[in-house]
């Protein structure tokens, strides 16, 4: 939560939405959830360089999404 | 627990690449021989493998004392990450350009007064320097998040506050 609190209020309001699209559907158009290479965590898209990292957890009530950090994920590869 | 040791070894290895990349401009390249050309490629690959193990190594270095030493190992992954993203923020005012030459030069090749196969060589190694180029920035990236990853795990608390419902959520987060 202070990693939230601390984002400038333009990838602030990206990343809430992007986080409300998971809760809602992983696998909505645009929100790319993906697993993220040599960690258990996934990413989601909130625009084009930024990301928010997501763990899949399970308990008794089944699988749900613990929103773990956010920041620049720059796409070198056009 | 400390700055991890391997990061000055990753300085040098930035340092390196970015001397490689510069030392044959890409913009002169069109008239630069096929081996010239080949060669700066090569010398940028394998600095690409050297930095692979170099951030492996900079991970397990900051890794298991911080799991040693739970929460209290979070202000060390922040200053890691905070140089990680600084370096590949750097490298990239660095490589980005190139990497946009190289891949005009390679997009423009066919069109030059060159025998077909002096083209497609080029055409090929043009190629390899971009993709080497982006690979290392990624690699970077993908370093920082990966200490990110870490923190996480490190700062993820079981009390975390729980919702069921979207709306409930995005009544949260606008209070934040």
């Amino acid at each position: 939560m202070r990693l939230y609190r601390g984002l400038d209020p333009g990838i602030k309001a990206q990343v809430k939405s992007a986080v409300i699209k998971l809760s809602k559907d992983p696998n909505t158009k645009g929100l790319r959830f993906k697993p993220l290479e040599g960690s258990p965590y996934w990413s989601i898209r909130a625009n084009d360089n930024f990301r928010v990292l997501v763990l899949i957890r399970e308990d008794v009530g089944g699988s749900y999404y613990l929103v773990a950090d956010a920041g620049n994920h720059d796409i070198y590869d056009h | 627990m400390g700055f991890p040791a391997q990061m000055s070894a990753l300085s040098e290895l930035e340092h390196e690449v970015v001397e490689v990349a510069r030392a044959a401009p890409l913009e002169r390249e069109e008239q630069a021989p096929i081996e010239v050309l080949a060669e700066k490629a090569k010398a940028i690959e394998q600095l690409l493998a050297k930095i692979k193990p170099t951030l492996a190594s900079i991970f397990a270095e900051v890794a298991e004392p911080a799991k040693a030493v739970g929460i209290m190992g979070v202000p060390l992954i922040d200053e890691v990450i905070e140089h990680l993203a600084a370096r590949e923020s750097a490298l990239a005012k660095q490589l980005v350009p190139m990497i946009e030459v190289a891949q005009t030069l390679r997009s423009t090749m066919f069109g030059r007064n060159l025998r077909r196969e002096e083209k497609t060589r080029h055409v090929l190694v043009l190629e390899r320097q971009a993709k080497a180029m982006t690979a290392i920035l990624e690699l970077f990236r993908d370093g920082r998040w990966r200490m990110m990853a870490l923190r996480a795990e490190l700062e993820l608390a079981d009390d975390s506050p729980a919702f069921s419902d979207p709306k409930e959520l995005e009544a949260y987060l606008d209070k934040l």
